[in-house]
């Protein structure tokens, strides 16, 4: 038997016990991480969360004047930093925000203060700076081999390219946009020898009305290693070709004085080519030879004089909008033609306004090709214009192995105000309006199309005469037609849409397809 | 719901767990291990504890269970639950997610851990994390002179 003095003693053993085994682990297991580990998660914290680390410890201190990445963009999380292009006056107030003498100095301070033998692998910074003193960041920063330089810029002069970049054997992605002033390229037979070992470049804002013409840059033997190239807002760009032998992307935007572009690569896969050529220019001619050319797009541009496009048999998607003037000449309009010609191997193909427009515009005057490949077709369009049924029915008749049909209407605002008086009449009547009168008129020419079409959507359907006529039409004619989805956000017009349509076998409708359904989005 | 075949995994301490293999193939050092034909007996991980081996096999087991595509709120909201443990357990935990090569628990645990560190003074990131300050006070302040721009 215990007695009391033993039980407390005892009491008080095990309380002390349990407090050692309560006792937190208070050892350092972070600074203890493996370094790849470490940096995994340091490479998730701002710039100047990681400057601050550098006080933690003597290895802190190390692990920032080595760190890999400089990233100064996340500098001020709170600020949004993302300059619009275009705008003139966006980027005016940004020049006097980033006109800090603060930001320039805290780039050289760090350059200065790292670890002399530890590379950088990343570069990234936003700012206004002086020709001198970007130039001078620069070279620092090829002196660290610097392996993706990412600068976004504003200078008070033109400046002319760093030419150390042109030759540093670090560098693999170059990554520059100049806001207000913009920068000149060195000559070309400069450039040519260089960027050995660059596989992705960007520039912007690039002032090139004293070098016009960039035939000769990016050449087959030129670039190397070249894989993404993107070129945007090339000032006073008349004539490019480009053909790197590795290149597998290219993006082409707001070149408006362009008037030739011969795109030869025999590896380029995706091309993208945004607001180019000169309206107003008689001569300008667009090359297209991509024996390994998928993805194409093709918008906003001006339809060039002259359009060669071949070897385009892999192409898979495109997606295409146009720009014309309703008062064409003819070699215009039978460039339009091979433009589409060229692309009608492709597999899915978008239509972007005004393309739809243009073409109901213009009818028979543009000779629309077949797409033999087409599976998916998506159609943007007002559907508010008289001639559209026909050119639909054309571009319908011309896709004999169509499976997927995307109609996406737009409403604008005074198309609204039509549509409230035409849409009240009875969604699923039997008798014949005169646009389906038209689309009857057309079912020799479209059987193929009727016998190969699964699916069809249409976005923005508010009921109307243009929109029903063409869903009746399918519905009756569609002989695989297995789904018909109609979407739109007008919550009272589904409604009603819904009621019509749930008694529309009781209006002697009949469908091709017995088992085709038809939801409501 | 089964997904294919079973493969055992065996802890430092010698414990077995049992596993199905979609869920072993989270980690690619597993994955690896039963692609060579290493797995038909216990797949040994002497690095990792039994304690640290079960929970790993539970956030894997769960992803595996989740449907696609992975951007599921409730996912989300596991894996934010998951991590809730105390410190020297989730750096154990990015060891063995390391070891193991499971990316994504790599991600996740890097990613809580950077959260730890975001938001605090250098003062009190050395609490939390219990880490030594071995400068002298002249050093320190030399170094904060050398990054004063972070300091303001």
């Amino acid at each position: 038997m215990e007695t009391r003095s033993a039980k407390r003693r005892k009491l008080l053993m095990d309380a002390l016990q349990n407090e050692t085994h309560k006792k937190p682990d208070l050892t350092d297991r972070i600074s203890d991480l493996p370094e790849a580990i470490l940096l995994k998660i340091l490479f998730l914290l701002p710039i100047k969360t990681l400057a601050q680390t550098s006080i933690l410890s003597k290895r802190w201190r190390a692990l920032w004047l080595s760190f890999p990445d400089l990233d100064f963009t996340t500098i001020n999380t709170s600020e949004t930093n993302h300059p619009t292009k275009n705008n003139s006056k966006q980027s005016r107030k940004l020049h006097s925000r980033w006109n800090n003498p603060k930001t320039m100095d805290v780039l050289t301070q760090v350059l200065t203060f790292r670890d002399k033998n530890s590379d950088l692998r990343l570069l990234r910074f936003r700012g206004c700076f002086s020709f001198s003193h970007l130039n001078d960041l620069i070279r620092k920063a090829t002196r660290f081999n610097v392996q993706e330089l990412d600068v976004e810029i504003s200078t008070e002069d033109y400046f002319n390219f760093p030419r150390c970049l042109i030759t540093s054997e670090s560098l693999r992605v170059l990554k520059i946009k100049s806001h207000y002033q913009g920068f000149r390229l060195p000559p070309i037979s400069v450039m040519k020898t260089g960027f050995l070992f660059v596989h992705t470049l960007s520039l912007a804002f690039v002032i090139l009305h004293n070098q016009p013409d960039l035939s000769d840059l990016f050449s087959d033997s030129s670039f190397p290693s070249l894989k993404k190239l993107s070129l945007e807002a090339c000032f006073g760009l008349k004539q490019l070709r480009v053909g790197c032998r590795v290149l597998e992307e290219f993006t082409l935007e707001n070149c408006f004085q362009l008037q030739v572009l011969d795109i030869f690569g025999a590896r380029i896969e995706r091309l993208r080519i945004v607001n180019c050529f000169d309206p107003k220019i008689g001569e300008s001619l667009v090359k297209i030879d991509g024996s390994s050319l998928r993805y194409v797009m093709w918008e906003y541009n001006s339809v060039p004089n002259s359009c060669s496009l071949v070897n385009l048999s892999n192409l898979l998607g495109v997606c295409i909008s146009f720009i014309l003037s309703l008062e064409e000449s003819v070699t215009k309009l039978q460039s339009l033609s091979n433009l589409l010609t060229g692309f009608s191997h492709a597999r899915f193909l978008t239509f972007e306004s005004p393309c739809i427009e243009i073409l109901s515009i213009l009818n028979s005057a543009v000779y629309i090709p077949q797409f033999n490949n087409l599976k998916c077709l998506e159609l943007h369009t007002a559907f508010n214009m008289k001639n559209i049924p026909a050119a639909l029915a054309c571009l319908f008749k011309n896709s004999p192995v169509l499976h997927t049909l995307t109609l996406k209407i737009s409403s604008e605002k005074y198309k609204i105000k039509n549509k409230r008086s035409q849409c009240k009449r009875d969604l699923w009547d039997v008798s014949s309006s005169e646009e389906e009168k038209f689309w009857e008129s057309q079912i020799q020419n479209m059987k193929s199309f009727l016998h190969h079409l699964k699916q069809v959507e249409i976005h923005g359907f508010l009921g109307c005469a243009n929109e029903v006529s063409l869903a009746k039409f399918l519905l009756k004619h569609g002989k695989v037609l297995e789904e018909l989805i109609l979407c739109t956000e007008n919550k009272n017009r589904k409604d009603f849409l819904r009621q019509e349509t749930s008694r529309l076998k009781l209006k002697g409708f009949s469908l091709a397809n017995p088992n085709a359904t038809i939801k409501f989005i | 719901m089964s997904y294919g075949r079973k493969i055992t995994l065996k802890s430092s301490d010698g414990e077995t767990f049992e596993v199905d293999e979609a869920v072993g193939s989270e980690s690619q050092t597993i994955k690896h291990m039963i692609e060579d034909d290493c797995a038909d007996n216990a797949i040994p991980l002497p690095n990792v504890t039994s304690k640290m081996l079960s929970k790993v096999i539970e956030y894997c087991k769960k992803h595996v269970e989740t449907p696609k595509p992975d951007d599921n709120d409730e996912l989300k909201a596991w894996d934010a639950d998951f991590v809730k443990v105390d410190q020297a357990t989730l750096f154990d935990i990015i060891l063995a997610a390391n070891y193991l090569n499971i990316n994504s628990l790599l991600d996740l645990t890097c990613q809580t851990v950077a959260d730890m560190i975001k938001d605090k003074t250098p003062e009190e990131i050395r609490k939390t994390f219990h880490i030594k300050n071995d400068f002298t006070p002249e050093a320190e302040e030399e170094v904060r002179k050398e990054n004063q721009w972070a300091f303001e």
